[in-house]
């Protein structure tokens, strides 16, 4: 069963900021409800992905592939968090995969709605992308301010690997990479 | 210099009618700049959104590191539109150029006054931001790797 409005609108206030609490309801209308068993795939890293995925029950674990081969989760997600918003934005390739921790309880909404919204309701489109901006935005400053505190061999490195370039450990760059992806420490 | 037809190149803008794009035209400031002039300083806030007519703009990083460069029919300057944010970049006149500046105030009053232009903003905002989010996200994982 679909949340009410002012459920929808009390757990995504960022959203509910942006779209107006008089179109929480038209928005609530082309959302789709999904339940997702624990240890579910809800995004695969690298594959196709393009629905904007609102959590509104339940934990996720993201986790993304290095080059070498290794494999980190880099944070966790709860209620109140949006997922998928990159690929939902252009339309590009899956940047980590999500999978339930728990069993998960989601909104969604795909392309091909915002899309129908942008022709029903031009300023409900807009203000859900611009939410969408405003996360994404704060992230990406976040995630770069720390890159450069790192130092100016970091900041600039090529995105292969160098061997002794940048002053951070691994273990910095996860939890940098955390930020960029909007996770919580578990 | 067709500025509509400039616009519909833009992919956010592609859908927009005519008769939208005309209005966005009209509300551009049109003017030439010499080589070197800066029309976005990193750090700083607030300030305009900007569209390359003709010639070239670099968007330079910290410690004046290229990161990209602009040309006819792209736009800069759209992180202004994000509330509280200061300039992740500067941007600067390579060579004479010809580009149009649209002030946060007309913006404020496009939006109002046509939801799809606001639409088109925000999406071409969003494309600029993921685009950003890829790039960033494969560095770290490079420096993660090392």
């Amino acid at each position: 069963m679909i949340p009410s409005p002012q459920e929808i609108g009390e757990r995504f206030g960022d959203l509910q900021a942006r779209v107006g609490k008089g179109r929480i309801d038209s928005l609530r209308r082309v959302l789709t409800p999904v339940d997702v068993a624990a240890g579910a795939i809800l995004i695969e890293e690298g594959a196709p992905h393009e629905t904007l995925h609102l959590l509104w029950e339940g934990t996720l674990a993201v986790q993304v592939a290095l080059a070498s081969g290794a494999r980190w989760e880099i944070g966790r997600l709860g209620p109140g968090s949006v997922v998928g918003e990159v690929s939902f934005i252009d339309g590009g390739l899956a940047s980590a995969t999500v999978t339930a921790v728990t069993g998960a309880q989601l909104l969604t909404l795909s392309r091909a709605a915002l899309g129908e919204l942008e022709r029903s309701d031009a300023h409900l489109a807009a203000g859900v992308m611009q939410a969408l901006c405003d996360s994404l935005a704060a992230r990406v400053r976040d995630a770069s301010n720390r890159l450069e505190e790192a130092g100016p061999s970091a900041a600039s490195a090529p995105s292969q690997p160098s061997k002794g370039a940048g002053s951070g450990s691994g273990s910095t760059w996860r939890d940098v990479l955390g930020v960029l992806f909007g996770t919580r420490e578990e | 210099m067709d500025l509509v037809s400039i616009l519909r190149r833009i992919p956010a803008f592609a859908d927009l009618e005519r008769s939208l794009l005309q209005a966005l035209a009209s509300a551009l400031v049109i003017d030439d700049y010499p080589d070197g002039h800066v029309f976005i300083r990193r750090g700083e806030r607030g300030g305009a959104v900007f569209l390359v007519v003709e010639g070239e703009v670099d968007v330079l990083g910290a410690h004046d590191h290229p990161i990209n460069r602009m040309r006819s029919g792209d736009l800069f300057g759209l992180v202004s539109l994000v509330d509280h944010a200061s300039r992740s970049a500067t941007c600067r006149a390579r060579g004479p150029c010809r580009v149009g500046s649209l002030p946060s105030t007309a913006v404020a009053l496009l939006f109002h006054q046509a939801a799809p232009i606001a639409c088109a903003f925000q999406k071409a905002l969003g494309s600029q931001l993921a685009r950003d989010f890829r790039q960033l996200d494969q560095r770290l994982r490079g420096l993660a790797d090392g």
